[in-house]
């Protein structure tokens, strides 16, 4: 039994407990630390192994979770090592957790299952650009997108689609969206839509992805995948695009269910994904015509997860493990889903707080949320001193509200209420 | 009522019930399932649907059918509740008066101790015995926090207090006993001695007492006999007057009538004893009004020498504040005639003259619908009774005026102190009220009507209150505002102005504040001290009295000294108490005078020579809470004979205390 903090080196917890772990399905590693995942695991009848930076290692050692450290952000030539040191381990695949991570699990699954392969696509979600060549590609709508290396190619950019668009001067621009190559979700988004604006990005944000704005409903999807088989499919609504969530979507974004699976199939063939969980997001318009918007290889942010275990009761990170295990039969699989939307107890939504005031200086939960039937629980943090609020971009939530209700449109005009409430002040 | 709440099962349709159990439940059980590493990000959820389920009727029942899992899913890890043996009793109101999370924590060890107690769920450190020691002298020393919170700490908290008047209604009942029985009566009981006008939470307690009584099986005591005899007092404390309502005044008059008078002492000794009245208290002495002989009224009002005067005297106007305003259902106001014969009140010249124009008032139809609604009553008596009873409650108990639980301690101030010492006045607004549905006073020669008034926090009034407060607190408190808002602007603390103006004359124009008004500071507060022994310590101020009780602004703190709010009382009086002790006598309207406010401050409502309905608290202490006062500029000490030790005292219980956070500022004499 290894111990000590070194990194290179498994740390395996004396004492075994919970669940039985079944030594003959597949042993798991996960790149990045949740703890939601892996508890997920702990609980889970597989073996697992979590792969993360030094400073989760005390706390992984006093709470007896099988560890292994690793910096993910170097990437040199000893990144071989770590896929060797898991398969002298036994690890049988890895799974990605964070955006950061997802080119690694490429790159170790290749080795793990010898399938060189895996690393090419892992790439091809990485980066934005790539991706929506692959998708154009294969046959899916895209919007126009282009990539810049500096603020001459944004103008260009601007010009030209709006130029397209047959706009006369003085028309109001159709905006367009900036987003870092290889950022998660919104950190990174910026909207333009004059020349004067481009001014304000700074240079640090380049190279990044330009794209013509699409109007229409924009929702994500998390489709977990066996076998090259989409097994489960959640429709997650936006009711405002980086500030809430829930799942299962109102009766008429579920309408398009049909749709919106054979357009994630298209994905699946276009990306050749066999196994795993994809989070495709996706316009859709008034007649039904399906924007591709882009696609990540590891669970959503906005804690989706959460929200689709309260709504279903099946842990999503259990969901992943068994997609990812190259050892889970086609029983196990079909028997571990329940059926969408027919199946769920509810609706699991939740709001993320930004501050709204620019200087605030305490927590000031309003009662009205606190009171409503469908609130559940908070992690939003006191203040103990005057905070000057910035927000760039669409920036990072200061943390999220959960709420929990029979009703969809409830649901949604709840979330879409508390865009006017202050929390902080 | 109170029967129902806890029969009440048949609410499994209630769908906020249900959707309450579903999310405690299936918290519970994520809590239950997760790593132990993982459940601290999932204890608030759990906690937020203990709260909430408890705040609804049948919550607690619905929450303690799980108490045998919360040990073993490790709610309480890593927290004092996982040691229940280590936790103590007298610690537990922290918990039950904290924040949300402290009282849904508190109350699930709580029902889990109630599990070990009745034997459903074991803990190795905690057997059933010392569980049930454990219930008992907390709800012992908790017991008023059953009853609506109606003290400054709860009103600043918001709803989530909700949940623990319910949670303990429902430990009593499952745990019964004597030590709580007797908790209960001695509860009772100090509330009774305060004389407030609104006795509903005293027939609350003895409700309980009256279901315990008859469930358990007890051997008897001293308190179980008070218990019985307050009961008594409510239910009828004679075997005749115990008996149907309607035999008993047919059944009276076939007494003897030696056993009448005897009859009418019980009933008249009961009231004083208790100061409560059973409903055929009322319907007799209805009877009376009309067929009795002064000498049967004298003893069924339990009148003394001066109420036997007084009924001499205005014997007629007596009958007829009788017959308009007593009923069975209106009985306890018999309480306050009582009271307001014995006081005098009817030679007050203007009394007796706006009390016969009161039995002839009709209120407008709609004072009179909303009156009866609040009553509380399946078939209420006519406003107009309802009025003339609330009337002649607060003429006989001015001190136990209530602003329930309502931020309108102005307005309950103004109407104590009207009827104490301009009765006249009082009955003036209270027939515009009723009458003309407004009043109007005047501000620095302006003249201020509510009913052009639309400020004012009455949106949200609530309704527990007395008749008179009811119908006068809406107006009264638009008027303040207005007040408030004419000030506005003149950087200074405005009841300066508005007090001598809201409630009269004799409020002295001298004001002094120890608070910057712009800053918030504490300036001088050595002087503001010195001031206030000058004019109100009689060993400085040459032994003068006060003639007319003075508004004065408190600083409400909390047990553990923490700033809560500005609060507004009147001082009564300042006198030695028999141990020789200086004490300020004063009336705090939200009526609940008991109260910790931190640093050993402790009001008392009773032994320290208190009449029914003041508090007090030994001078020194009372400066340490005191933020304004009014004074008779004419009638001032020495300033500078306070001796240096004691102000420097007060001042160190201060800056430890509400100003511990506050900039301070002295003056410095060169």
């Amino acid at each position: 039994m290894i111990q000590q903090n070194q990194p290179g080196a498994v740390q395996r917890p004396v004492r075994s407990k919970g669940i039985q772990k079944d030594p003959d399905k597949g042993y798991i590693a996960l790149l990045g630390w949740s703890l939601n995942a892996i508890d997920a695991l702990e609980r889970f009848d597989r073996r697992y192994v979590v792969v993360a930076p030094s400073w989760a290692a005390d706390y992984a050692r006093e709470n007896n979770i099988p560890f292994l450290e690793w910096d993910f952000e170097r990437i040199n030539e000893r990144s071989l090592e770590i896929a060797e040191t898991l398969k002298t381990e036994g690890v049988d695949v890895s799974i990605p957790l964070f955006e950061e991570t997802v080119e690694w699990a490429g790159a170790i699954n290749s080795v793990l299952m010898d399938k060189p392969r895996l690393h090419g696509q892992s790439v091809l979600f990485r980066d934005k650009a790539l991706m929506k060549r692959r998708a154009h590609l294969g046959g899916i709508r895209v919007g126009v997108f282009e990539e810049a290396h500096d603020k001459d190619d944004v103008l260009r950019f601007l010009r030209r689609v709006n130029q397209t668009l047959l706009k006369l001067d003085g028309d109001p621009n159709d905006p367009i969206h900036l987003k870092a190559f290889d950022q998660a979700g919104c950190l990174g988004h910026r909207v333009i839509r004059s020349p004067e604006e481009i001014d304000s990005i700074p240079d640090t944000d380049f190279p990044l992805l330009m794209e013509s704005h699409l109007d229409g409903w924009e929702f994500a999807v998390e489709a977990w995948i066996h076998d090259g088989e989409i097994k489960f499919l959640n429709i997650s609504e936006y009711v405002t695009l980086g500030y809430s969530v829930f799942v299962p979507a109102t009766p008429e974004l579920e309408s398009w269910r049909e749709a919106i699976t054979r357009e994630i199939e298209k994905l699946i063939k276009a990306f050749d994904i066999k196994f795993g969980l994809i989070h495709p997001e996706y316009f859709v318009t008034a007649d039904g015509t399906m924007y591709f918007g882009e696609v990540a290889y590891r669970p959503p942010g906005f804690k989706a997860f959460e929200l689709i275990e309260r709504a279903y009761g099946f842990n999503a990170y259990q969901a992943t493990a068994l997609m990812f295990d190259p050892k889970s039969t086609k029983e196990e699989v079909d028997a571990f889903f329940p059926e969408p939307v027919k199946d769920a107890k509810g609706h699991a939504g939740c709001f993320g707080v930004f501050p709204r005031r620019r200087v605030v200086s305490e927590l000031a939960f309003p009662d009205e949320t606190a009171n409503h039937p469908y609130f559940e629980s908070h992690e939003l943090y006191p203040l103990d001193k005057e905070v000057v609020a910035e927000r760039e971009a669409f920036g990072t939530h200061w943390g999220l509200v959960y709420f929990f209700g029979e009703d969809a449109h409830t649901m949604r005009d709840l979330l879409k209420h508390q865009e006017g409430l202050d929390f902080y002040v | 009522m109170m029967h129902q709440r806890f029969q009440g099962q048949a609410v499994n349709d209630d769908p906020a019930l249900t959707s309450a159990v579903e999310q405690f439940e299936h918290a519970l059980a994520t809590v239950e399932t997760v790593s132990d590493f993982a459940r601290p990000g999932h204890v608030p959820r759990l906690l937020n649907a203990t709260i909430r389920l408890l705040k609804l009727p049948g919550g607690v029942e619905r929450v303690h059918g799980h108490a045998g899992r919360f040990d073993k899913a490790g709610v309480f890890a890593g927290s004092d509740w996982d040691h229940p043996g280590r936790l103590q009793p007298e610690l537990s109101r922290g918990s039950l008066t904290g924040t949300p999370e402290a009282i849904a924590v508190e109350s699930l060890s709580r029902l889990r101790m109630l599990a070990i107690t009745e034997g459903t769920h074991e803990h190795p450190e905690m057997d059933a015995a010392t569980a049930r020691e454990f219930l008992e002298r907390s709800l012992v020393v908790n017991l008023d926090l059953m009853l609506a919170d109606h003290s400054e700490a709860a009103r600043a908290a918001g709803g989530h207090h909700e949940a623990v008047p319910r949670l303990l209604a429902f430990e009593l009942d499952r745990l019964g006993g004597h030590s709580v029985i007797e908790a209960l009566v001695a509860e009772a009981d100090r509330i009774l001695e305060q004389r407030p006008i609104d006795v509903a939470p005293v027939r609350q307690l003895l409700a309980h007492v009256e279901r315990l009584l008859d469930r358990h099986d007890l051997d008897d005591s001293d308190a179980l006999q008070r218990g019985r005899l307050l009961l008594a007092a409510c239910r009828g404390p004679t075997t005749l007057s115990a008996a149907e309502l309607d035999d008993y005044v047919p059944g009276f008059k076939n007494l003897s009538e030696a056993e009448q008078e005897e009859e009418l002492m019980a009933l008249g000794e009961a009231m004083n004893e208790t100061g409560l009245v059973c409903q055929a208290h009322g319907a007799l002495l209805r009877e009376l009004a009309d067929s009795g002989s002064q000498q049967q009224l004298s003893l069924a009002m339990g009148l003394d020498n001066v109420g036997a005067d007084s009924l001499d005297t205005f014997e007629e106007l007596s009958r007829v504040l009788i017959r308009e305003a007593v009923w069975p259902a209106t009985a306890q106001c018999v309480e306050g005639l009582s009271n307001l014969l014995d006081r005098g009140m009817l030679f007050f010249p203007p009394v007796p003259h706006a009390l016969w124009r009161m039995t002839r008032l009709d209120p407008l139809p709609e004072v009179s619908e909303h009156l009866r609604e609040e009553f509380g009553h399946d078939d209420p008596p006519s406003g107009h009774s309802l009025l003339l009873a609330g009337v002649i409650s607060v003429l006989g108990l001015p001190l136990g005026v209530s602003q329930g639980n309502n931020p309108t301690c102005q307005s309950a101030r103004a109407i104590s102190l009207w009827a104490q010492c301009d009765p006249g006045f009082l009955l003036e607004m209270i027939t515009w009220a009723a009458r003309d549905g407004e009043i109007d006073l005047h501000f620095e020669g302006d003249l201020i009507r509510s009913s052009e008034l639309t400020e004012g926090l009455i949106e949200d009034l609530h309704t527990e209150l007395d008749t008179v407060s009811l119908l006068l607190v809406p107006h009264l408190d638009k008027i303040y505002w207005e007040m408030g808002r004419r000030i506005a602007g003149r950087g200074e603390d405005g009841h300066r102005w508005i007090n001598p103006e809201f409630h009269g004359w004799w409020v002295h124009r001298g004001f002094a504040t120890t608070i910057d008004y712009a800053t918030g500071a504490v300036i001088d507060f050595a002087g503001f001290i010195r001031r206030f022994h000058a004019a109100y310590h009689p060993y400085f101020n040459d032994g003068g009295e006060l003639i007319y009780p003075q508004p004065a602004g408190i600083v409400a703190t909390d047990p553990f000294g923490q700033f809560i709010g500005w609060h507004a009382i009147a001082i009564q009086r300042v006198a030695l108490d028999p141990d020789d002790v200086m004490r300020v006598y004063f009336y705090n309207p939200n009526n609940e005078g008991r109260q910790d406010w931190g640093g050993g401050i402790v009001t008392s409502t009773r032994g320290h020579g208190e009449i029914p309905g003041e508090s007090s608290l030994p001078f020194e202490q009372f400066c340490a809470r005191l933020y304004v006062f009014h004074f008779n500029e004419r009638e001032l000490g020495d300033p500078l004979a306070v001796p240096d030790e004691t102000v420097d005292a007060i001042a160190a219980a201060v800056r430890e205390s509400w100003a511990a956070e506050k900039a301070w500022h002295e003056v410095v004499s060169i």
